[in-house]
């Protein structure tokens, strides 16, 4: 089985113009024929957010890959909280918090997701694409995160299996995914997946970056991070 | 920032890359126009559609919504043409705003005699001229706040991705309708209750006690109005706090609510 995978995290206006960092993070990284990705956001009110999503994609990364293919996602999110503790001690939890989205897909296509907080969550799977997120209940940058207490029931998590070429996963943070229009999501991750699998790795990556970096909502300001993974053939 | 550039395993530079691939279409991608011979694949690529198509078309609002008490007792002392005067000086501020990473609407709600929506929630540059409150009737607060949490509900009006609404209660009087069910299903409000609450009390007869309950805002106190000067460091107080949130790093976090002082050389009577 085939995939392409790409991703790209480009810096906000807001915090270019501030001299402030990249408070969004990402792992894409090959694994057993297969892949996985993180995409985090730190709360952009938080000291070390930054430092806090960046462990977050870490951590996730490392557990993600120890793990046999037929885990189970749920029972692994307290070891990540777990090990991203860990992992910004002595910076504080409250001062590290970050959302975090992740996927698992082994070379058989089997696709394991989560998500902690805001940004979307979209998959594919045998043709049936579904919305992963839930829908907001309030406005926009009121989230859960990583904090100092692990939230089971804030997480939404799916498994599937991509059967067939188009199928696939794509995390994004909500600088990218507040300023979608919510109506054209299926046709979104449709549109991505034609752009992506018409470009090899490099030029893929040059292309989505320059789309973040060239948004078109008016006064966006915010991080933006994609990372979108799709099943090309058998 | 991605590390996928530098830390993708070996094996995945092989697998599933699709650089290592001939340029053969995807099995079953979606149809496309099938290129000339001619044609390089640079040039395939640029017809392709971009992800800008799917970017919402308007500015993430930041929505502040003024429940203005107009009931008669506003007529007198000129309090009603305080309250006209700093409505206006604020608008204009927001109108002019130029360090704005958000766009700041504007929704007026008054209650004197009856409650009305007196401006519908509209971006503040599009304001071109707020017509005066005026003062009159009595003080139906619990239907302001209903048209309030109903406005704050509706997520075709504020949808999801707005900036977490301003609302700013400002009354010299006791409510002489049934308020409190509505004032409670507006702080109760799943998405309602969300909202930055400020009150403002003007003159001696306000219910504090009500307004004190109804702000929610830990760096925004109720403010007490003694004189027309004091509405006007109120609103310039909202002013400032909200177009500091739109330029900061985190537009939902709360900012230094500070009140100018007022101006000693002003003579101004109290209410």
């Amino acid at each position: 089985m085939r995939f392409i995978a790409c991703g790209a995290s480009v810096i906000g206006p807001r915090h270019r113009d501030l001299g402030e960092p990249n408070q969004d993070a990402m792992v894409l990284a090959g694994c057993r024929g297969g892949w996985i990705a993180t995409v985090a956001d730190g709360l952009g009110s938080r000291a070390r957010s930054d430092l806090g999503a960046r462990s977050a994609c870490q951590v996730t990364r490392r557990i993600l890959r120890a793990t046999s293919s037929n885990f189970g996602l749920p029972a692994t999110l307290p070891l990540i909280h777990q090990r991203w503790l860990e992992a910004i001690a002595p910076t504080t939890p409250r001062d590290a918090a970050t959302t975090l989205l992740l996927c698992s897909v082994t070379d058989l296509g089997e696709v394991h997701a989560a998500q902690l907080g805001d940004g979307l969550l979209l998959v594919k799977c045998a043709g049936e694409f579904r919305r992963i997120t839930p829908e907001r209940a309030a406005y926009g940058n009121q989230t859960w995160a990583l904090e100092s207490t692990h939230l089971q029931d804030k997480w939404s998590w799916t498994r599937g299996r991509f059967t067939e070429p188009g199928d696939g996963v794509v995390l994004m943070t909500d600088g990218v995914a507040d300023d979608l229009e919510p109506a054209h999501l299926a046709d979104f991750f449709d549109a991505l997946y034609q752009d992506l699998s018409a470009r090899n790795r490099r030029r893929g990556r040059r292309w989505l970056q320059s789309e973040l970096n060239d948004w078109a909502t008016p006064l966006h300001s915010d991080d933006k991070t994609l990372v979108a993974i799709f099943r090309t053939s058998e | 920032m991605g590390f996928a550039k530098y830390q993708e395993d070996i094996v995945s530079r092989y697998v599933g890359d699709l650089a290592m691939r001939s340029t053969k279409e995807p099995a079953s991608a979606p149809k496309k126009p099938c290129p000339s011979a001619s044609n390089e694949s640079d040039q395939r690529i640029n017809k392709m559609s971009s992800l800008k198509k799917f970017a919402v078309a308007t500015p993430r609002p930041l929505p502040v919504i003024v429940l203005a008490d107009t009931s008669g007792s506003m007529g007198e002392n000129s309090k009603i043409e305080a309250l006209n005067a700093a409505m206006k000086e604020m608008v204009s501020t927001f109108a002019q705003e130029s360090r704005l990473r958000a766009e700041i609407q504007v929704g007026l709600i008054t209650f004197g005699g009856k409650a009305q929506m007196h401006l519908p929630l509209v971006a503040a540059h599009g304001v071109t001229g707020v017509s005066e409150f005026q003062a009159g009737g009595a003080t139906p607060m619990g239907a302001a706040f209903d048209l309030a949490r109903q406005l704050l509900e509706d997520k075709d009006r504020i949808p999801s991705r707005a900036y977490r609404p301003v609302l700013i209660l400002l009354s010299d009087g006791q409510p002489n309708d049934d308020w409190e069910a509505p004032f409670n299903a507006l702080c109760n409000s799943e998405r309602a209750q969300k909202a930055v609450r400020l009150a403002m009390a003007i003159g001696p007869d306000a219910d504090v006690a009500m307004l004190k309950d109804f702000a929610n805002d830990a760096e925004a106190p109720i403010f007490k109005a003694h004189n027309a000067r004091d509405i006007h460091r109120f609103f310039r107080a909202v002013t400032m706090s909200v177009t500091t949130r739109t330029a900061s790093q985190n537009p939902d976090t709360s900012t230094a609510f500070v009140v100018p002082p007022p101006d000693d050389d002003a003579l101004d009577l109290d209410f």
